[in-house]
Parts: structure tokens; C-alpha cells; sequence
């Protein structure tokens, strides 16, 4: 079993959008009291239509790798879309299997983009 | 009985994991059981499972002496005055709770309460709901750079409204072994009221705990970090402290007499086990306490010393990595891969059949104030070995060939 798949290891070790983005219209944030993870995401939206979006964590590899490959997916896409992205889209992404321990990693990036309604 | 050994009578410890010897280098979090324990278990649900202190026959005399036993192993296991000041809890947790709520009933507006940084969550949250309730003020010893106390303005820090000093003997995350005689002699001296708590759950498992020597008034610690089950754990007070306490829970067997109007209570320390207690967990801690005697505690420790260091100068070769925490400690080491998450080192760990734990193991002050996110800890008990810390390097040099 390796979690740690080229792919992985290149999203976590050098996001290409990690940073803030300035101007955003959504800060979002969701944390994992049990490790510790701290995530942010910035989302920058015209027409409805996300333009940009960029993450600051501090995370484990998987969830910086989810993190970042869920966001630039949604580049393109309708705001009001957001709601419909489920946690198969996560793993689709990531191409490995999660173990349960491992879950709360990679769906944080989910719980920050839950809290658009609130 | 030999240390040597040991490994070998506990069962769980020759299985694979992942296709690997498993390593298992999660003490501090919970200790595995040796068949003994398991046995004593099993013996009780098969031949004599009965409540204590009710019935009137065989299997429930047999219970309740086996029960009051243990009792007795744990007093002169940690040097009690008295059989009766040893009350059965469910864990150090549970015992802190117990502590909080009933001390704290008699605690004026503007009480004050010293913990440290480097406590446990369940030696702050009972003291802060308790603070809340009765607008007390809780104070921190602090943690220095170097993972100790300072404890050098510890005077400062107390006065005559100071109610309780809280502290932790063994830091589960630095292993530092904090001088707890010597803190609560001095708190002691500005204010001969303050009553003294110890956290001893993560020494008493490894270390020779004399309690009275210690100066305590109170102790907490759990059994399953010594060999024991889980579900079971130690509040230790002095007797006439404890004949003070309001009790934590009503029921049964902690009652004299219920009428309507009112309840006698029990003697201590019936008066504090409400409820039909974990009886299998306390027979297999009784157990477990046998065993741990039967090897020695003082042979335990240097075995545990002898590992630590040895690790200790290991882990220090490697470049990658940072060791938190004072050089002189207990069999605890936290530290970091730098630039590599403690969940993803314990990851890969774990692909090698290495248990150890990653997080803030229950610390967020101490880890806020040692400014870090988050520690991956090795800690060690009486079955590991030197082959054991072996493994961790040569594992700890795998993850950073898999980051670098
Ligand atoms: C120092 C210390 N105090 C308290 C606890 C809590 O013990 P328990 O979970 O058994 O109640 C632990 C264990 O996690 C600990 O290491």
C-alpha cells in the first residue's frame, strides 16, 4: 500500500495554488481539532463562475494534495455548484485509497467549502 | 520473571502488521497487556463474575475479596498510608473531573487555581468549567524553550486565594519528569492551604511514585497505561481530605441510608464508587500491578532509561529531524521531519509496521507554546528493545527519502 504516489507527493510538496489570493469574495476555513490541520481557502468569483482559487494549510500531505487538486478542478465551474461536489470527487482526484483514519484528511478541504451556505 | 523476555507474554505484540514485525511505540497513548492480565480477566467472567459488596454467597465474596485486594496492591503500589484512601475510577480523566467538581464546590469568586502549560486537556477543561461556574482564576507555570518548568518566579505566581496547584509529573508529549516535591514544598510554604495534585498517569506506569514522599494530597493516573484494561483508573487522596469531599455521583453502594429526606453516606471509599464498578477491570489491574512487581519497577525504569538514550543519540544523528524536549527525560521522545507532516510519518511508520502516535497528543497549549503544529512521539514500556528503536531509524529514514 503507498499513499504516497508521485502525484501526492507533487501537489503537497509544491501546490500550484498555494498562497492567498487578494480580492477573493469567499474566505473559507475549516479545521481537524484531532491533528491538528488548519486549512483556508480563497475563492474569486465573477459571473458566478469561480476564476481563481488558492489554498493556505497546514496540513498532512494528503489533505494538501486533495486541497489543492479539488481546487483547481473547480476552476470554470458555477459557484452554486459547489454544493454538489461529494467526497467520490475527492477520491477520484486523488487516485488512492483512503483509509478511515486518513478520511478526515483528505474531506477537509469539503467541510471549508461546506461553510459557503453559512 | 526476566525483561528480556517479556515481549513474549504479550500476545498481541508477535503479530504483523502490513507485513511487518509490528513495533509498537505507542505507550504513552495506551500500554499492551500481558496474557496474565488477559487471563485474569477471563478467569473472572468464567468462574466467579459477581457483584462486590451486595451478595450474600459464594461468587459474590469471592468478587468482592479479589475486588478489596487490588485495592491493597495499589496502596502499597504507590506507598499509601491507607487502603482507604485508594478509590476506583474509570481513568486519570474521570479522577481529575471528580477532583474539579467536588473541590471546587467549596471555591469563592476569585479563587485561584495554578496548572502549567504542559498539562494534559483533562488537567485544564475540569478546572475551567469549574473557573467558569464560580469565576475563578487559573493560572500557568510556564514551559521554557528547553521543554522544562520555569519555575523560578513559581512564588510569584501564588498567594493566599491560591485554592489548588494541578500539575502534570511525567509531560506525555517532552517525557520531561517535572520536580513536583520540590513545587508543591515551595507552594506550600507561601500558603500551607493550597492542595497539591499530581498527574502521575504517565510516570507511575515506569517509575518508583511514593506518593507521600511526593507531598501530594491528591494523585490520578489510569490503569491501562500500566499493563492494566481499559476503564479503570486511581484517585489517590489523604484521608482526611477525602472525609472532606462531597461525592461525585449518588447511588448505590455509596449510601448508609436513603429516606426520603435524605441520604447517609457510605464510609470511604464506598462512598465515592457509586454504581456497580468496572470489577474485571480492577482484577486485571491487580494483576497487571503483580506483574509489573514481579520484573521490579527500579528494572523497569533503567530498562526504559537505557532505551531512551540509546534512541535519543540515534534520532540525533539524523539531520531531518527535531527532538523537542529536555535531554534528561522519561521514555518519551516528540519530535518533527522537518517539512514533513506527523500524520504522513506516521504514514509511512505505520507501512513499516512501526506504531507511534502523531498530533498534539491532547497538548494544544504546550504545542502552541513551543510554536509547533503538531509532534509524531515515540514512547517505550518494559517489552521494547533495541531492535525496536532500530526499526524507527531505519524508518524515520525511509519517510525522509519518500519527502525529500
Ligand atoms: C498525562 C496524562 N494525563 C491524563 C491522561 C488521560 O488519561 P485517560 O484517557 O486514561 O483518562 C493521559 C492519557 O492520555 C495522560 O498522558
Amino acid at each position: 500500500m503507498n499513499d504516497y504516489t508521485s502525484q501526492i507527493l507533487d501537489y503537497s510538496q509544491n501546490p500550484p495554488n498555494y498562497g492567498k489570493l487578494e480580492n477573493c469574495n469567499y474566505t473559507l476555513t475549516a479545521k481537524n481539532p484531532s491533528c491538528g490541520d488548519d486549512l483556508t481557502i480563497f475563492l474569486k468569483v465573477e459571473n458566478k463562475i469561480i476564476i481563481d482559487a488558492s489554498f493556505l494549510a497546514d496540513g498532512c500531505a494528503i489533505s494538501k494534495a486533495a486541497t489543492s487538486m479539488l481546487l483547481e478542478s473547480l476552476i470554470g465551474k458555477e459557484i452554486g455548484k459547489i454544493e454538489n461536489i461529494k467526497k467520490e470527487d475527492v477520491l477520484n482526484l486523488l487516485q488512492i485509497d483512503i483509509s478511515s483514519t486518513r478520511e478526515k484528511c483528505a474531506f477537509l478541504i469539503l467541510d471549508a467549502l461546506d461553510t459557503i451556505a453559512s | 520473571m526476566n525483561i528480556v523476555n517479556a515481549k513474549n507474554e504479550f500476545p498481541i505484540l508477535s503479530q504483523k502488521i502490513n507485513g511487518k514485525d509490528l513495533v509498537y511505540l505507542d505507550n504513552s497513548a495506551t500500554s499492551q497487556k500481558p496474557q496474565v492480565v488477559i487471563d485474569s480477566i477471563v478467569d473472572y467472567y468464567t468462574n466467579y463474575n459477581s457483584n462486590v459488596h451486595r451478595g450474600i454467597h459464594t461468587l459474590a465474596e469471592k468478587a468482592t475479596e479479589k475486588y478489596e485486594e487490588v485495592r491493597q496492591k495499589v496502596a502499597d503500589f504507590i506507598n499509601a498510608k491507607s487502603v482507604n484512601e485508594i478509590i476506583f475510577t474509570k481513568g486519570t480523566t474521570e479522577s481529575l473531573n471528580f477532583l474539579a467538581s467536588s473541590l471546587g464546590k467549596n471555591f469563592q469568586k476569585d479563587d485561584e487555581i495554578i496548572l502549567t502549560e504542559m498539562e494534559h486537556h483533562s488537567n485544564i477543561v475540569p478546572w475551567q468549567f469549574i473557573a467558569k461556574e464560580k469565576g475563578l482564576i487559573i493560572k500557568y507555570i510556564e514551559v521554557k524553550p528547553d521543554g522544562t518548568l520555569d519555575i523560578e518566579n513559581l512564588e510569584s505566581l501564588i498567594n493566599k486565594k491560591t485554592k489548588i496547584i494541578s500539575l502534570i509529573h511525567v509531560s506525555n508529549v517532552l517525557g520531561t519528569i517535572n520536580p513536583v516535591e520540590k513545587i508543591i514544598k515551595r507552594a506550600k510554604l507561601i500558603n500551607p492551604d493550597i492542595i497539591a495534585i499530581v498527574d502521575i498517569a504517565q510516570s507511575v506506569p515506569h517509575m518508583k511514585v511514593n506518593v507521600q514522599k511526593i507531598k501530594a494530597d491528591f494523585v490520578v493516573f489510569s490503569a491501562h497505561k500500566m499493563l492494566g484494561p481499559t476503564g479503570v483508573g486511581v484517585l489517590w487522596g489523604k484521608y482526611d481530605l477525602l472525609e472532606k469531599l462531597h461525592p461525585f455521583l449518588g447511588g448505590g453502594s455509596m449510601i448508609a441510608s436513603v429516606t426520603k429526606e435524605k441520604t447517609l453516606f457510605a464510609e470511604i471509599p464506598q462512598r465515592f464508587e457509586a454504581g456497580t464498578p468496572n470489577i474485571a477491570g480492577v482484577i486485571g489491574f491487580g494483576t497487571a500491578i503483580d506483574y509489573i512487581n514481579k520484573i521490579g519497577i527500579d528494572e523497569i525504569n533503567s530498562h526504559e532509561q537505557h532505551l531512551t538514550k540509546y534512541a535519543m543519540e540515534q534520532i540525533k544523528q539524523l539531520d531531518f529531524i527535531e527532538i523537542y524536549g529536555p535531554n534528561e527525560r522519561a521514555g518519551i521522545i516528540s519530535f518533527n521531519i522537518k517539512g514533513v507532516h506527523s500524520h504522513d510519518v506516521s504514514a509511512v511508520l505505520d507501512n513499516n509496521g512501526i506504531a507511534v502516535r502523531s498530533g498534539h497528543h491532547c497538548t494544544d497549549i504546550l504545542h502552541n507554546k513551543l510554536n509547533i503544529n503538531s509532534t509524531v512521539r515515540a514512547s517505550f514500556y518494559l517489552y521494547n528493545n533495541e531492535n525496536d528503536v532500530e526499526q524507527l531509524v531505519l524508518g524515520l529514514k525511509k519517510v525522509n527519502k519518500i519527502f525529500k
